[in-house]
């Protein structure tokens, strides 16, 4: 129970200020590009797949604070959900066993092939295309980023029902 | 510093992951930001203003903008347009 005095903030209202409104979107789509770039440069500058995830799920949030979690137009279903987690731990798992199965050391960077144990024409298959030649590191990265934009987003939306179950319950 | 020098894969993966996430946006909500012909191209100026300001990131020699912000952006236009409307959020 809260304590007397206290209020908890209400995300299923929709009661906030009309410039909120108008700037909360463009500016959620900003930072849903910032992210993307974030992870999309994680192999050569300070960022990754947590840290961009994490700002795409931050747009995310902020559209529920400023919508609500009923009008936010940034709606991520259930299905939605679900499938990106999956692939995102997917395409980890069979990335990291790319290289189990090729050399016998998991997460081996196939593509990168720095101790030249894979034959050329498969390191070519797993190439980054870019001018570092990282290998499979972007590709782990964008795995990554993609559970942690949908679990953090997951996390939050979940909480902002709570008050509304409780309610229902009542 | 030129355009022999950009690389397409990392604009076209943005692309792909911003039409995934702009997949879920809905842009004809009464009381949000309205998409008409004029906010769509005050949100493009502003984005490219940001991507001069970012510069060259992450990838040091292309052209003095970010191109991988820039395919992000649009791809998140391109799938809201597309498929924002129609998405159907279950939360």
């Amino acid at each position: 129970m809260m304590a007397e005095g206290k209020k908890s903030p209400n995300w299923n209202k929709n009661d906030s200020s009309p410039i909120l409104k108008i700037m909360a979107l463009p500016i959620a789509i900003v930072i849903i590009a910032l992210g993307i770039m974030t992870i999309l440069g994680g192999h050569i500058t300070p960022g990754g797949g947590f840290q961009g995830g994490a700002m795409i799920a931050g747009a995310i949030i902020f559209c529920v604070i400023v919508y609500g979690v009923d009008g936010t137009p940034l709606k991520l279903s259930h299905r939605f959900i679900s499938t990106l987690e999956s692939i995102g731990a997917l395409a980890y798992v069979l990335i990291g066993l790319a290289g189990l199965a090729l050399t016998g050391s998991y997460l081996y960077n196939v593509g990168g092939n720095l101790y030249g144990q894979v034959p050329q024409a498969i390191a070519t298959l797993f190439s980054y295309p870019d001018l570092t030649h990282a290998g499979i590191v972007p590709y782990l990265n964008i795995a990554v980023g993609l559970k942690v934009l949908v679990g953090l987003s997951a996390v939050v939306i979940a909480f902002s029902q709570f008050k509304k179950l409780a309610e229902e319950e009542e | 510093m030129s355009i022999a020098n950009i690389v397409i894969g990392p604009v076209i993966i943005a692309i792909i992951f911003g039409f995934i996430v702009g997949s879920r946006v809905h842009l004809n909500l009464d009381n949000s930001f309205k998409f008409t012909a004029s906010g769509i191209l005050a949100l493009i100026i502003g984005v490219l203003i940001m991507s001069y300001g970012l510069g060259q990131f992450p990838v040091y020699n292309d052209l003095p903008i970010a191109t991988t912000f820039l395919g992000a952006v649009i791809g998140v236009l391109i799938g809201s347009a597309l498929l924002g409307g129609r998405a159907k959020g279950d939360h």
